[in-house]
């Protein structure tokens, strides 16, 4: 038995160790990427320095959530790549030449602080550590509520922290994380509010229409307040992920403005979206692929645009809008027919999200 | 009795994560793909690659069941995403408009 734990024991050492060794190694890593960014290898090497940056972010986030496997993976594509991205960098980076001024020798006298903590050295104790004025510049290291966070950074010194996994670096116990109202041992969903009837935890919502499933009379159709339940549009039709327009939006030939004929289709738009008001959408303009494909692009990201700004000034906030035109490069259909090509020439309406 | 506590109280918790998470990966996959129509592998190659490799982990991570990482990584993938398709929309050499 004394065996058995002593073998564990050493095998949560060797743990350690290498955790300890694989942050070393994430901390020189970065260093690395910051070397090869100053030798300019955000132009010379995009790809490899954006991937050595990102996995060694990676790997850290790997280490703090205890998988040093995944951890050593990132490391070796971080370390793969920041060598690829500082040879990159020595071939095209633009050679710099700097010109040094000399300036006249000044005469300075100042105060250090050598450890930065606001007591200068010359009153501090502790010059080399940390620590309050109060305390003649030395870390404090009282721990009033004994919860391992000393009371200089502890902003509940009498209470001690409850080490739930939810801000367990304050020092203060949460005894309610999501702030529903039920205490966590109660609560079975204790960092997401929900009501007491569901034990605490958010109740679902199938059609993802905002409205909780417990008060939606039409569940699984996604629909409005008060009830959830689809509204009946004549020229619209609401998907989860699409207002799709059963007829398509006019404009002038070759311009932007967009024809009277179509304000009835925007103006079911805009009752849709005053019915979901937490609706965000994308206005996404497409052309056909006759004429240029730059004057295309800018064609219809001018038309995406005056749909967008016809919506404002309805009473539609800029902020649950974006205008997109993506030219001839998403077609539906051959634009080899006249039938096709008008159906390529379109303007969507995909929800982004409903919450 | 408790076994079937044990689950209930299981099977919510499984539940709760999913939803922020999904959102947030579908706002950075329509960010990328403005980005990548506005031009940016080639006009803001490393902000689009920085966006690219945060939404590639966020989509890892959710498989993992690890909601709270895969909003942080594809908040990040939405932001990057946003800066390399403004910075490409304004490259001089772009033949889009913001």
């Amino acid at each position: 038995m004394r065996h058995r734990a002593l073998v564990l024991v050493a095998l949560a050492a060797a743990s350690c160790v290498t955790s300890g060794k694989l942050r070393e190694g994430a901390a020189s890593l970065r260093t690395e990427v910051e070397k090869a960014k100053k030798s300019g290898a955000a132009k010379c090497a995009p790809k490899e320095l954006a991937l050595a940056e990102t996995n060694v972010d990676f790997a850290e986030a790997e280490l703090a959530s205890g998988d040093p496997r995944r951890a050593k993976q990132h490391l070796d594509v971080a370390e793969t790549n920041v060598t690829k991205a500082l040879e990159m960098s020595k071939t095209c980076a633009p050679t710099q030449v700097t010109i040094a001024k000399k300036e006249p020798a000044k005469v300075v006298i100042e105060k250090t602080d050598r450890d930065g903590d606001g007591v200068p050295d010359i009153e501090d104790q502790c010059p080399d550590e940390p620590g309050p004025p109060e305390n003649h510049g030395c870390p404090t290291t009282k721990d009033s509520d004994g919860d391992g966070i000393p009371d200089d950074i502890d902003r509940c010194p009498l209470d001690p922290e409850d080490f739930d996994g939810w801000q367990d670096e304050d020092g203060c116990p949460d005894p309610d994380n999501d702030g529903d109202g039920i205490v966590d041992k109660a609560d079975a969903c204790p960092n997401e509010p929900g009501p007491v009837e569901n034990k605490g935890c958010p109740v679902g919502d199938r059609d993802k229409d905002g409205i909780p499933d417990n008060v939606d009379k039409c569940p699984d159709e996604p629909g409005p307040p008060p009830d959830g339940c689809p509204k009946k549009y004549t020229l619209i039709e609401i998907r989860p992920d699409q207002i799709v327009t059963k007829v398509q939006v006019k404009y002038a030939t070759g311009k932007f403005k967009i024809l009277p004929a179509s304000y009835k289709l925007l103006n079911e738009i805009v009752l849709a979206m005053n019915d979901y008001p937490k609706m965000k959408v994308l206005v996404a303009g497409h052309t056909d692929n006759k004429g240029k494909q730059a004057s295309n692009m800018k064609l219809s990201q001018r038309r995406a645009d005056s749909v967008v700004d016809y919506l404002v000034t309805k009473g539609i906030s800029a902020d649950r809008l974006q205008a997109i035109g993506y030219g001839p490069t998403q077609p539906i259909a051959s634009n080899k027919t006249n039938t096709g090509r008008a159906k390529n020439r379109r303007t969507e309406f995909k929800i982004v999200s409903m919450e | 009795m408790r076994l079937l506590s044990a689950l209930l109280v299981l099977g919510a918790l499984v539940g709760c994560g999913p939803d922020q998470s999904t959102a947030t990966l579908i706002d950075a996959e329509v960010a990328l793909e403005a980005a990548r129509t506005a031009g940016a592998p080639q006009n803001a190659a490393y902000e689009y690659a920085l966006a690219e490799a945060y939404l590639t982990k966020a989509k890892e991570t959710v498989n993992r069941a690890r909601y709270e990482s895969a909003t942080e990584f594809a908040a990040k993938a939405k932001k990057l995403a946003n800066e390399a398709r403004q910075k490409a929309v304004s490259a001089p050499n772009s033949g889009a408009t913001p």
